[in-house]
């Protein structure tokens, strides 16, 4: 038996979270060196007027890159030799071993944010945002039934006072109002 | 210059300013008591620039960041909450104060500092006026170019002490706005064949997704709120012996000339701000303060008035680089660079200019900030106070309409609220790995200009750009308050690790 397998059942977690905390700086970084890519193989076609400063970027961000990979890379090691960041998952800042609702709330907050989102995408912000903000504040906030509703009535007010009326602001057309013809 | 003095204080004592003052005013004041809540406040003035008159959308987003700075304290003082990182090094001794009985001295300590550091900053800012004119008519489009440079490089370099990080996210900024639509060849750069890349993205989407949005997930998952049956001590304790803190702050009067000066000092430095200049007070004071060494950090008076007066003397310097080079010296500032922007102001020489009464409005912002919002802080203190009992879960939703909100208003295109999750994700990211996010929207901001004044320069003067006298002075000059920027964050950093040793929460 290898001394890999031969380690407690315990310890293989630690493993994981530790990839894990690593694994999300290592995309950002992945992620940027596509983007710096993307934008030299795109400047060839470009002017020079118009490379120049993509060119620039490249260059400036290209030496700092490699440094911080090196750098991930290098604690990445280092802590998995010497066992640390345990509970340091890829999170807002909380430790799993600690404070396990706080990933609940993470979740809960990033959650609303994409449903309101996509609430506005499909029913518009004159419905979305007012219900979107009275759910929270009713279910999560606990604000009870009149501070939640009038605090959902305030969106409403400004949407149509403010920027309806004074502003004449331009909305989307919103995917359900416009398949039912509203 | 009186000229337009006088057309400031007619502009800005007008209607439409006084009355966006007035309804920011109570928003400002319960914003700065909230843990993360200044900034998205701040953002929520971008969604309206672009209908607003500059005077108010500017005149509106400096008073909000000052009268910020005036309630930032409380809640260091009252809570031992570190909530601000400019109000970090004010728990020291206002919180040990406040275990003693001694809230009320440490709060009027603290409102007499900003209201001096205040007028301090703003009568700075205006003095530096006349000078920085007659400096800006020796510059060319060299020389602006070298600015707009050399002011996205030092933010980075900078920032929160990653070099590193610093400098890739200021690449990443410079790259994110050469996206679309080329001004000068009319190319059409990495848009990823989607067409509203074409107009490259708008800077209120960028805005909110970089900061407020990790600002409002970091509210509700560290979930800092505060008991009502402590609010209720609090209340009383906000009301005693304040008048008694005033008399202390004036007690110490070299102290707050001293601190107001690190203030504006380390404001004018790009990247430093008030979050490093109260740090570098505080330490410089309990080095030279008479027995500092062995009172401060137990709750001496003295501590309270050397980190909070560089606060708001700061913003006075903060405002000096930000409005006429068009660099941002904080996060705060950037957006008001980018407020500045959407209002049709470009920042740069034309505020010395065509614009100089509202660069003297800003001033009297500052001034008016500090007269109006300290004495109602005074009279309603317990009132503000019960407000810090809201809980996270209750703000969260109502700034994320209103950033939403804002995000939305520029183009009016449900792209920008994708460009907005985008752009939270990648903030959140930066959050939690320690990038700085300043450098990313700088660049964003300041890559137009660049461009811009490069091709006028090499167009108009080639290589010879590179030995004008004025290039190479200001090359040098900014090398130097680099070289001193990095030299104040290592100082900064080693208060801030001493005083860990005492409150472990302090964030870095």
């Amino acid at each position: 038996m290898s001394q890999e397998q031969a380690q407690s059942p315990t310890q293989s977690p630690r493993h994981h979270l530790l990839s894990l905390e690593a694994a999300g700086e290592l995309l950002l970084l992945v992620l940027v060196a596509a983007f710096f890519g993307y934008l030299l193989y795109g400047s060839f076609g470009w002017k020079l007027g118009a490379a120049i400063i993509p060119w620039f970027a490249v260059a400036l961000g290209t030496p700092f890159l490699i440094l911080r990979f090196m750098a991930v890379l290098r604690r990445t090691k280092n802590e998995a030799s010497s066992g640390q960041g345990l509970g340091q998952i890829m999170d807002i800042g909380f430790g799993t071993s600690t404070d396990g609702k706080a990933a609940a709330r993470l979740l809960r907050i990033t959650g609303y944010i994409v449903l309101l989102y996509l609430g506005i995408w499909l029913f518009g912000f004159h419905i979305a945002l007012p219900i979107g903000t009275f759910l929270y504040l009713y279910l999560y906030g606990k604000a009870g039934l009149f501070w939640s509703g009038a605090t959902a009535l305030m969106f409403l007010a400004l949407i149509i006072g403010v920027y309806d009326h004074l502003l004449h602001a331009r909305w989307h057309d919103a995917v359900i109002p416009t398949l039912l013809d509203w | 210059m009186l000229d337009a003095a006088i057309s400031a204080a007619q502009q800005l004592f007008s209607a439409g300013p006084m009355l966006g003052i007035l309804i920011m005013l109570p928003i400002t004041l319960l914003s700065g008591l909230m843990p993360g809540g200044g900034l998205p406040i701040t953002i929520v003035v971008l969604g309206f620039a672009p209908y607003m008159d500059p005077w108010v959308s500017i005149t509106v987003a400096v008073f909000a960041m000052a009268g910020n700075d005036i309630t930032e304290p409380m809640p260091s003082i009252l809570m031992g909450i570190p909530g601000h990182r400019s109000a970090q090094a004010t728990i020291l001794d206002g919180y040990p104060m406040a275990q003693k009985g001694l809230a009320g001295i440490a709060l009027g300590a603290s409102y007499t500092c900003t209201l001096f550091g205040g007028l301090f900053g703003a009568a700075v800012l205006l003095v530096s006026l006349p000078i920085a004119r007659e400096f800006m008519q020796l510059f060319g489009s060299p020389e602006f170019f070298l600015l707009a440079l050399m002011g996205i490089i030092s933010v980075a370099v900078v920032s929160a002490g990653a070099f590193v990080k610093g400098m890739l996210t200021a690449a990443l900024g410079l790259g994110i706005a050469t996206i679309g639509f080329s001004k000068l060849t009319g190319d059409i750069r990495a848009t990823f064949g989607i067409d509203y890349l074409w107009d490259g993205f708008n800077i209120g989407p960028i805005v909110v997704g970089l900061f407020a949005i990790p600002e409002v997930i970091d509210l509700v998952v560290s979930n800092t709120s505060i008991a009502r049956e402590r609010v209720e001590t609090m209340v009383v304790e906000a009301k005693r012996d304040v008048y008694r803190g005033m008399v202390e702050a004036f007690r110490h009067k070299m102290l707050l000339i001293k601190s107001s000066l690190i203030g504006v000092i380390f404001g004018i430095m790009p990247g430093v701000g008030a979050s490093a200049a109260h740090w570098i007070s505080y330490a410089h004071a309990r080095e030279t303060e008479p027995g500092g060494r062995e009172t401060f950090g137990t709750g001496d008076v003295r501590g309270v008035i050397a980190a909070d007066t560089p606060n708001n003397s700061s913003g006075g310097g903060d405002l000096i680089p930000t409005v006429l080079f068009g660099i941002p010296g904080s996060g705060g500032m950037t957006i008001l660079l980018a407020i500045m922007i959407l209002s049709g102001i470009q920042p740069g020489p034309a505020m010395l200019t065509t614009h100089l009464d509202l660069t003297i409005s800003l001033v009297y912002t500052l001034v008016l900030a500090c007269t109006v919002v300290v004495p109602i802080v005074l009279f309603f203190a317990p009132l503000i106070v019960r407000t810090a009992a809201v809980p996270p879960n209750i703000l969260a939703p109502i700034i994320i309409g209103f950033v939403t909100l804002s995000a939305y208003m520029g183009e009016y295109s449900i792209f920008d609220l994708v460009v907005v999750l985008g752009f939270g994700v990648l903030g959140v990211f930066m959050k939690r790995y320690g990038w700085p996010r300043p450098p990313i929207l700088i660049a964003t901001v300041l890559a137009s200009v660049v461009e811009r004044y490069l091709w006028l320069s090499v167009n108009t003067y080639g290589w010879e750009m590179l030995i004008r006298p004025q290039f190479v002075a200001i090359f040098f000059i900014m090398v130097a308050i680099i070289h001193a920027s990095l030299r104040v964050q290592s100082g900064a950093r080693r208060a801030l690790q001493k005083a860990r040793q005492t409150i472990p929460d302090l964030k870095a």
